[in-house]
């Protein structure tokens, strides 16, 4: 159980994390959704411990150390890879590093998305970047894979693909927590939906609740945040006045 | 051995390109300290073996040739090297921000340590270097001392 409790972390700028209080269980696929700057990628980066925060992050109820970080994997749009290194490069160094990397998984996942294993990773497309990145993550042979907006700049079957794959090849105890903005897309594959505001938990909800109560994922979320579907009608008659 | 002198380098780093940094600096380095060296020989020489006759200088007749050690001064400055090493430091360290944020990766390992050894590895080879440049230099300067020649006369100039 990877158990966060209270946490909150200030920058120079303001408040990105308001006493954040959420656990994610073995076997679950979450979505974790907010609007840019919500703060996201600040959780995830302060239960990584990049970050510094106040409060308490706890793993199976032991603090995350360099002992059990491993654990964890993390997949980011920013890239955690080495441009000048190959696939075959860093499967070497992951086997080094991670006594649970998964070889067998590597192997297929790079068939599946025809990626080059000795080609430097500087030459790939965005688009394989991404694959690659999150290839990586699912392949550490983690508990929890958390993914901070892996899917920027992959086409819309490539991001089907993956979802697929992705249902397919986690095992039961194997944790998935990505942040995205495609909610309707993740919609049908994420099992739970957690919903952040302003550094705040504003909602979190199992996706089969929703359905038994008719909304959809979307629906729900636009309520939660108070979306108003007049604003954009209001700003066009605003222009068209003005003209 | 070549997986273990990787390992002492941020992965993918142009190592090549690094060792070339060093190599390409320490030659100018030694060129510098080398002709530092003939000048305060020239200096030393003029100063205990020849007498001032205006214009020239002539060789004396029971002149003794000045010790070596002296004739080192300023040449070993090992400071400056290290501070130059320190800056390769700072940018192997600066290398997991560009570009790809695979610091990301280095702070998630087990082996805390992984990362620092890669970075200051530099000091470890640009310092063995550093001393095997200066033991060159060292024999150059010794073997300059021993076998230049010292003329009968010596155009003027002014010495310290």
């Amino acid at each position: 159980m990877l158990e966060i409790k209270n946490v909150s972390k200030k920058y120079w700028s303001g408040e990105a994390l308001k006493g954040v209080t959420v656990s994610f269980g073995p076997g679950e696929i979450v979505g974790l959704f907010g609007e840019n700057g919500a703060g996201k990628t600040t959780l995830m980066k302060s239960i990584l411990g990049f970050l510094s925060y106040d409060g308490k992050i706890t793993l199976d109820g032991e603090k995350i150390t360099p002992k059990n970080i491993a654990r964890i994997s993390f997949a980011t749009c920013e890239h955690s890879f080495i441009g000048n290194l190959t696939p075959e490069e860093h499967a070497e160094f992951y086997e080094e590093q991670f006594p649970k990397f998964n070889r067998k998984r590597y192997e297929v996942l790079m068939d599946f998305f025809e990626l080059p294993k000795k080609k430097v990773l500087r030459a790939f497309s965005t688009g394989q970047q991404n694959q690659f990145e999150v290839l990586m993550a699912l392949c550490q042979g983690a508990d929890y894979i958390l993914m901070d907006e892996p899917f920027a700049g992959n086409d819309v079957f490539n991001r089907e693909d993956f979802y697929k794959v992705l249902l397919g090849i986690l095992e039961p105890n194997e944790t998935v927590i990505l942040s995205t903005h495609l909610i309707e897309e993740v919609s049908n594959f994420i099992g739970r939906a957690v919903l952040i505001h302003d550094g705040k938990i504003v909602g979190d909800v199992l996706v089969e609740d929703l359905e038994e109560k008719g909304t959809t994922l979307i629906e729900h979320v636009k309520k939660v945040y108070h979306y108003r579907n007049d604003r954009i009608k209001r700003a066009i008659e605003a222009l068209e006045k003005e003209e | 051995m070549r997986k273990m002198f990787k390992k002492l380098f941020p992965l993918g780093l142009d190592i090549p390109g690094q060792m070339a940094i060093i190599v390409v600096f320490l030659t100018i380095a030694f060129m510098i300290e080398y002709l530092t060296f003939v000048f305060n020989y020239e200096t030393d020489v003029i100063k205990n073996c020849y007498k001032d006759c205006i214009d020239i200088y002539r060789l004396k007749e029971n002149y003794q040739m000045p010790e070596f050690t002296p004739m080192l001064r300023n040449c070993f400055d090992i400071g400056w090297y290290y501070i130059a090493l320190l800056g390769l430091v700072i940018y192997n360290y600066c290398y997991h921000y560009k570009t790809y944020k695979s610091i990301y990766l280095m702070r998630r390992l087990e082996n805390v340590w992984e990362i620092h050894r890669r970075c200051w590895g530099i000091i470890i080879i640009g310092g063995l270097c550093v001393v095997l440049w200066m033991f060159v230099l060292w024999l150059v300067c010794y073997g300059y001392y021993c076998i230049a020649p010292l003329p009968e006369t010596f155009e003027w100039r002014y010495i310290t």
